[in-house]
């Protein structure tokens, strides 16, 4: 599988007949969107929102796609399709809603469609070129989630960058995502206030190129 | 990035060509990458006090607990414990086509046909 998959990256780099597709992953409120958008209004268009911010878990529920982004950095140039993905969770409960003033029957048409949308973000993976995998350098990364993911990726052969967002707020520890992923490359970013976001392109021409 | 040697404990700051031939102190080969202050704090703890006393040290301790409470998973790729409260097994959306959903707790399990066929399909395709 992995070598198949590396032998069509190959071709596609050589062929050039498409854009890269990159997917955003990661657990529910990591910043997914808020990366999406701010790569957008970086590259494409200042006005425009690949998809609405939330701080209710979930609010993304389908996978949205952005084509023809030309991201530059340091003069290394690369043409992305950009895919942003439902939140990946192992447990979806609509009492979890209810607190953000939701009612019981939005709560649980909620959750149904955020269950849908874990096995829409898997079924795209095997469409991808590379991965961005967000996680909240506020929280714990050493989830179950951010673990499965990592190791089909692996396994899959897509190459990935670990986003470790919201670095902007006082909490956040992206040293203790560095430490639980050592073998991975890991860009301490802030997408909402728009941080170390030049590293991240960077990083981004140069392992999904 | 802190190693730990597993038989003596000896602790290196940094990475060196001398750990290659082993440590220096008793000769192990085996090294333990050390993580983040807190979590070895925890890693001890748990080591020392057991887990009975664990569970009573925390939020570490509550979410570790609230884990367990999770039904365990088997062949099923979604658990429906009730309408608007799921649980998803990843390791199965991830690995196989077909979906198939338990029930509640009670051992009732539905095969979501359409993927299962998608894959035989698949499959023939591929051969």
């Amino acid at each position: 599988m992995g070598l198949r998959r590396g032998l069509l990256l190959l071709l596609r780099r050589i062929l050039r007949r498409r854009n890269t597709k990159i997917g955003i992953y990661g657990a529910p409120n990591a910043g997914k969107t808020t990366l999406a958008n701010r790569i957008i209004h970086d590259f494409l268009d200042n006005t425009e929102d690949i998809g609405v911010v939330s701080e209710i878990p979930h609010e993304t529920r389908r996978a949205f796609r952005k084509e023809g982004i030309l991201i530059t950095a340091k003069g290394a140039k690369l043409r992305v399709d950009i895919v942003d993905t439902p939140g990946l969770a192992t447990k979806i409960d609509f009492h979890d809603f209810l607190a953000y003033g939701l009612s019981e029957e939005e709560a649980k048409k909620r959750a149904k469609e955020a269950t849908e949308g874990v096995i829409e973000a898997i079924k795209w993976l095997d469409d991808l070129d590379g991965v961005l995998l967000v996680m909240d350098a506020t929280e714990d990364p050493y989830t179950q989630a951010n673990i499965v993911i990592i190791g089909n990726l692996e396994a899959r052969g897509i190459p990935f960058i670990i986003v470790a967002n919201k670095v902007d707020l006082k909490n956040a520890a992206p040293a203790r995502i560095k430490n639980a992923f050592p073998q991975h490359v890991v860009v301490p970013v802030s997408a909402l206030k728009g941080d170390n976001m030049e590293k991240l392109y960077e990083e981004m021409a140069r392992r999904f190129r | 990035m802190p190693h730990k040697c597993t038989r003596c404990g000896k602790v290196f700051e940094e990475l060196s060509d001398d750990m290659l031939k082993g440590c220096p102190a008793c000769g192990n080969k085996l090294f333990f990458y050390m993580r983040s202050a807190a979590a070895e704090e925890l890693a001890g703890r748990i080591r020392v006090e057991g887990i009975e006393e664990v569970e009573d040290v925390g939020a570490d301790a509550e979410n570790a607990s609230q884990t367990m409470q999770m039904p365990q998973l088997d062949i099923e790729s979604i658990r429906i414990l009730k309408p608007g409260v799921y649980v998803l097994n990843l390791e199965a959306l991830f690995s196989k086509e077909e979906i198939i959903m338990g029930i509640k707790e009670d051992g009732s399990y539905v095969i979501h046909l359409p993927s299962l066929f998608k894959t035989k399909r698949k499959r023939k395709k591929e051969k």
